[in-house]
């Protein structure tokens, strides 16, 4: 038997050092955010769960879960983990999950006595990397709402290109949503910073139909 | 022996002190899947069906220990068992240890079975006589992922469980469920994958061991499985090969299905099965299947299945046994 076990340990060491060399090293010391970890692996076996459905205490055991049956690598557990309990986190200090899942308001509304500071920026490079590593997951390159993530959410993800939605919102609600999250928009309230985000809006609004 | 002893006592305390700090404890999730099935066969009595009501238990505990454990009440309630239960360890990098009674990861459906995940109401041919899903088994196991590009990792699982047991020729379904090992002998396996940004992955697996260790009779188990997905397109397919020898020769049983899905909604997605299963001088179980029907999300925790599944016997007298499903699963 153990003959067998070391031919077959063999072929599958020999497969796996292929499969190794297929990817770049170079691209293998780049770390994908946590967003991207999600959008690119949830969906690979299930429908992609919301990231409010779970508290940040629950979402520590489903993340410890699904990274063991998936088999993510050390950097993509603790990314996929920062993005989904800060995001729970941020969501839980007002209210829990259940609050989060309830929270139906307006966009708008969420604008109302908003104390985070608007400045004017920015440069659009700057944003585009941040939309990059953190939204297109859902929203899509181009905005529409159609990223990889979005096929299987009902409903879609907003159309950042859809003007006469995005122009009537203004910035600080754009900045709340951002931070605070929305429906099933997780909260980036400690993944990203302030900078970053206004950064992120003024990419947003540059994005055209 | 004593030697293989101190050798794996050295490894583990070496690393155990390489690994970094534990991690803060958690709290505990009761989660599970649930699947009510109206059947309507040829030549057959329809039939509502209460499939399994599955719950599961999980927690992430201090010291980067996990606990997870999974009740099955299958056929409401008549029959219930326990799909897994063991412990993980994850502190260290790249490596995790299971040990207990888990789901051998050989290939994707035998993980990914449950209802509201399988997109097809079901097992495929091959995925339940010659691979005998669901098989879990008892023992220890090593599981990781290493970074090979970026959002790309290649996967491995290695394990050693007690494996199956059974008589001369018998069958390979029923020599499950050795929770207490009758024999000496193991079983070992592994998978290796490949997980790709570009929305594919492969992988191989094999699993062997004397099922008859009186007769010196063992089983090894091949496969390969592969997806891909893109913009709401998906195809998956796996292949299986049992070599089971007898006292009158090697008996090779062989299984594979492919799968296609469109999520032409993000609320509806139509799915086509087709599987096959070859036994040597077994024309019963010569068969083939076509599965067609279609999905619909209601949210994204449930799904409503209505499916039509094509049978036909490849060698054999064809049997009439065509079937509707109507399936409704939800995993909470």
């Amino acid at each position: 038997m153990f003959a067998r076990i070391q031919l077959m340990a063999a072929r599958l060491g020999v497969a796996a050092a292929v499969l190794a060399l297929l990817a770049a090293p170079s691209e293998a010391q780049q770390k994908p955010s946590g967003a991207e970890v999600w959008g690119a692996n949830c969906g690979r076996c299930h429908r992609a769960r919301a990231v409010d459905a779970y508290d940040a205490r629950q979402w520590e055991s489903v993340v410890t879960h699904m990274a063991l049956v998936a088999r993510l690598t050390t950097d993509e557990t603790q990314a996929v983990r920062q993005f989904l309990v800060s995001s729970a986190r941020a969501r839980g200090s007002r209210g829990g999950a259940a609050a989060a899942r309830a929270e139906r308001e307006p966009v708008l509304m969420a604008s109302r006595g908003t104390a985070i500071p608007w400045q004017p920026c920015c440069d659009l490079d700057v944003g585009k990397k941040v939309y990059q590593s953190q939204c297109v997951v859902c929203h899509g390159k181009s905005g529409k709402g159609d990223g990889p993530a979005a096929m299987a959410m009902n409903p879609r993800p907003a159309n950042l290109t859809n003007a006469a939605r995005i122009t009537r919102l203004p910035d600080d609600s754009l900045v709340q949503v951002i931070t605070r999250g929305r429906n099933a928009m997780p909260a980036y309230e400690t993944l990203l910073s302030q900078e970053q985000i206004r950064e992120l809006v003024f990419y947003v609004r540059s994005l055209k139909p | 022996m004593v030697r293989r002893f101190r050798f794996f006592t050295l490894v583990l305390v070496g690393l155990a002190a390489a690994a970094p700090p534990p991690a803060e404890g958690q709290g505990l999730v009761v989660t599970g899947y649930a699947n009510m099935e109206y059947l309507n066969p040829q030549g057959g009595m329809q039939t509502f069906d209460a499939h399994n009501l599955n719950l599961i238990f999980i927690g992430q505990l201090r010291g980067d220990l996990f606990a997870a454990g999974e009740v099955e009440y299958e056929h409401g309630g008549d029959e219930i068992a326990l799909e897994y239960a063991y412990l993980a360890f994850t502190r260290w990098r790249h490596v995790n240890v299971v040990a207990g009674k888990f789901i051998l990861p050989f290939g994707t459906f035998n993980v990914n079975h449950p209802a509201w995940i399988n997109k097809v109401p079901g097992r495929p041919f091959g995925f339940d006589r010659v691979w005998p899903a669901t098989y879990n088994e008892v023992g220890l196991m090593v599981r990781g992922g290493l970074p090979a590009g970026y959002l790309s990792r290649v996967t491995y699982d290695v394990w050693v469980v007690n494996g199956l047991a059974g008589a001369d020729g018998g069958d390979l379904r029923g020599m499950r469920d050795n929770n207490v090992d009758v024999d000496r002998n193991k079983f070992a396996g592994g998978r290796v994958g490949y997980v790709s940004r570009a929305g594919f992955d492969v992988a191989a697996s094999f699993h062997t061991g004397k099922y008859d260790a009186a007769s010196d009779l063992a089983v090894t188990f091949i496969g390969v499985d592969a997806a891909f997905q893109k913009s709401g397109f998906e195809a998956r397919g796996e292949f299986v090969q049992a070599t089971q020898e007898t006292t009158g020769g090697d008996l090779d049983k062989t299984g594979f299905y492919v799968q296609a899905s469109y999520l032409v909604l993000p609320t509806v997605e139509p799915t086509v099965r087709f599987s096959q299963m070859d036994f040597p001088g077994a024309a019963a179980e010569d068969l083939q299947e076509i599965s067609i029907g279609v999905s619909i999300y209601p949210s994204d925790i449930g799904a409503l299945r209505l499916f039509g599944r094509f049978n036909k016997e490849r060698t054999g007298p064809e049997v009439a046994n065509n079937q509707f499903i109507a399936q409704f699963t939800v995993g909470f």
